[in-house]
């Protein structure tokens, strides 16, 4: 299947948002709520993070407000997809105690259809990364897989990278994908608001994007992209080397056992890390 | 009875499936075993299940019996927690829930043709009466096998009729030794260090034929393979047994991580050379 792209005003962001929520998704996307953006239900475009950026370093994250009115005009907030594709709440199964015994239920997983709203590249790479984990193992998670099978994914290719960003090192983006049903481009304008190229990543997507009223994309569309693309990537404020810290991690235990007791004696088991990764 | 339920258990990893507590039996002051008609797949030694009380929880206990008898598994457990004094409170017909067997086993392909050193402490002797099963059924496969188990006092050993009768009929070189005793025991008092130390000394002791299995509290795992270790053993001839709290027992919640490893589906059986640096560290 060839991907297909084009030129999508606001209007029919919001039109695509109807199609989808038409179609029993229930959106989740960015919003902007006391001072963090977030994911949550979304009904309209205009939930979306308006003219909101966040700047990030270690330690530090705050929302600005900015000169444009970009809707994915931020890098990553602090919260994960990973709430909405395994929630903290599960019911497994039902159990009932009868005359003769113990009576187990399955429980169908009757999963929610969710539209998750500017998945970013790294973020996309992270639920793979969970489909490993929840699927790709000896054992299937019925529950998750449910989830997962009917997620429809709207990514967002990264414009903003932020100070702490490496998703170049890890070939992750600042494109996103693939992966995904639909990836858009937020393109800036001086004097207009922004408007979105539109890509299609898999047969769903494509049924989308064909219901909307697109503009073609021209080769100097695509090509402006790209050096967007380009741009985004040179400004990332980190750089990993993989195959390095995947060794150091290895060998850390043995090679920095005074460290690891230490990092060891001053975790407080809160699982604040564990909330906010997006694995 | 909705349609497809067979098939969707079969595909449901977290859901248990019906079995009843059966030949309950105290062990000592708290610690006791029970067999559950299992209608789960044949175990390994070494593996175990997820246990589940009703309205209470679940909960990991190795399974302590046969695998020759794979359609009963048997359990040993102590009260510790919620669950276990649940399960200790249950009388005999009481449907519970059982899932698995899982995680690894201990390596019986490598130990025939060796002698075989089983090193258990305490309660870590329940994981290891699987391997003394499984042995003692094709026991000339096997070179000489010995049990060194250590105990705190003599009131909490348990298995004590069928220790005695395996080391009466001259199966396994039986040794046991406590922390500490009263006037009614004769055996050794010390750490079970100073049985491997006693081992060390004996003529038919051959490290480059031993493999040693080992089971029980962190520190004593601990110890016990480091002194193996000075005795002559390899690296890869030690192997122990960990324990953690595993929860979803399937490799998805990471309750059980342990370092670099998950403990459910990793472990509980581990190679020393996976393990060691790992052990000689607090709060892992």
């Amino acid at each position: 299947m060839a991907a297909q792209v084009g030129i999508i005003d606001r209007a029919q962001l919001q039109a695509l948002f109807e199609l989808l929520l038409r179609d029993g998704y229930t959106l989740i996307g960015p919003q902007w709520q006391q001072g963090v953006i977030v994911y949550g239900p979304l009904q309209s475009v205009s939930d979306l993070p308006e003219g909101w950026t966040d700047r990030q370093e270690k330690g530090f994250y705050r929302t600005e407000a900015r000169e444009d009115q970009a809707l994915f005009g931020y890098t990553v907030g602090p919260t994960s997809w990973k709430h909405f594709l395994y929630p903290p709440r599960q019911e497994l199964f039902q159990a009932c105690r009868r005359a003769d015994g113990l009576e187990i239920l399955p429980v169908t997983p009757e999963a929610p259809r969710y539209a998750l709203i500017g998945v970013r590249g790294c973020e996309l790479n992270a639920i793979q990364i969970q489909d490993r984990v929840f699927l790709g193992g000896p054992y299937a998670d019925p529950h998750y897989q449910a989830r997962r099978e009917k997620a429809f994914i709207l990514a967002v290719n990264c414009t903003e990278p932020g100070a702490t960003c490496f998703c170049v090192s890890a070939g992750t983006g600042p494109a996103a994908g693939p992966g995904y049903d639909l990836a858009l481009t937020e393109r800036l304008h001086a004097a207009a608001l922004p408007d979105y190229l539109l890509r299609s990543g898999s047969p769903r997507g494509l049924r989308y994007l064909q219901a909307l009223q697109l503009q073609p994309a021209t080769p100097a569309d695509l090509a402006d992209e790209t050096r967007t693309l380009e741009l985004a990537a040179r400004q990332m404020g980190r750089q990993l080397d993989f195959p390095k810290a995947r060794e150091a991690i290895q060998t850390a235990y043995a090679a920095r056992p005074a460290f690891w007791q230490e990092l060891g004696e001053r975790c407080l088991a809160c699982t604040s890390c564990t909330m906010v990764c997006p694995t | 009875m909705a349609p497809g339920r067979a098939e969707m258990s079969a595909q449901d990893p977290m859901l248990p499936q019906v079995s009843h507590l059966q030949q309950r039996q105290q062990e000592n002051h708290n610690t006791f075993s029970f067999v559950c008609p299992s209608p789960l797949p044949a175990f390994a030694p070494g593996q175990f299940s997820m246990l589940y009380v009703f309205g209470v929880g679940e909960v990991p206990i190795s399974i302590s019996g046969s695998p020759l008898q794979p359609e009963l598994q048997t359990f040993t457990v102590r009260e510790v927690g919620q669950v276990t004094r649940a399960l200790a409170r249950l009388p005999e017909g009481t449907a519970l829930g059982l899932r698995g067997p899982y995680g690894s086993a201990w390596p019986l392909d490598q130990a025939r043709g060796q002698d075989l050193l089983i090193v258990a402490g305490g309660l870590g002797l329940a994981p290891v009466r699987p391997v003394i099963y499984s042995v003692l059924a094709e026991r000339e496969r096997y070179g000489r096998v010995w049990l060194l188990h250590g105990n705190r006092h003599p009131r909490e050993l348990f298995y004590k009729a069928e220790l005695e009768q395996w080391a009466a009929e001259s199966q396994l070189d039986l040794r046991l030794i406590v922390d500490s005793a009263d006037r009614s025991w004769r055996g050794q008092v010390g750490v079970i260090t100073d049985l491997l130390r006693e081992l060390a000394d004996d003529r038919d002791f051959a490290p480059e034929r031993s493999l040693a299995m080992i089971c029980g509290p962190e520190l004593m795992m601990h110890f016990s393979a480091l002194r193996l270790l000075e005795m002559g053993l390899t690296p890869a001839r030690i192997f122990v047994s960990l324990e953690r709290n595993m929860q979803c027992a399937l490799g998805f919640c990471g309750h059980c991580q342990y370092g670099p490893h998950f403990i459910c589906k990793d472990g509980p059986v581990f190679a020393w050379p996976d393990v060691a640096g790992l052990l000689a560290l607090k709060e892992v």
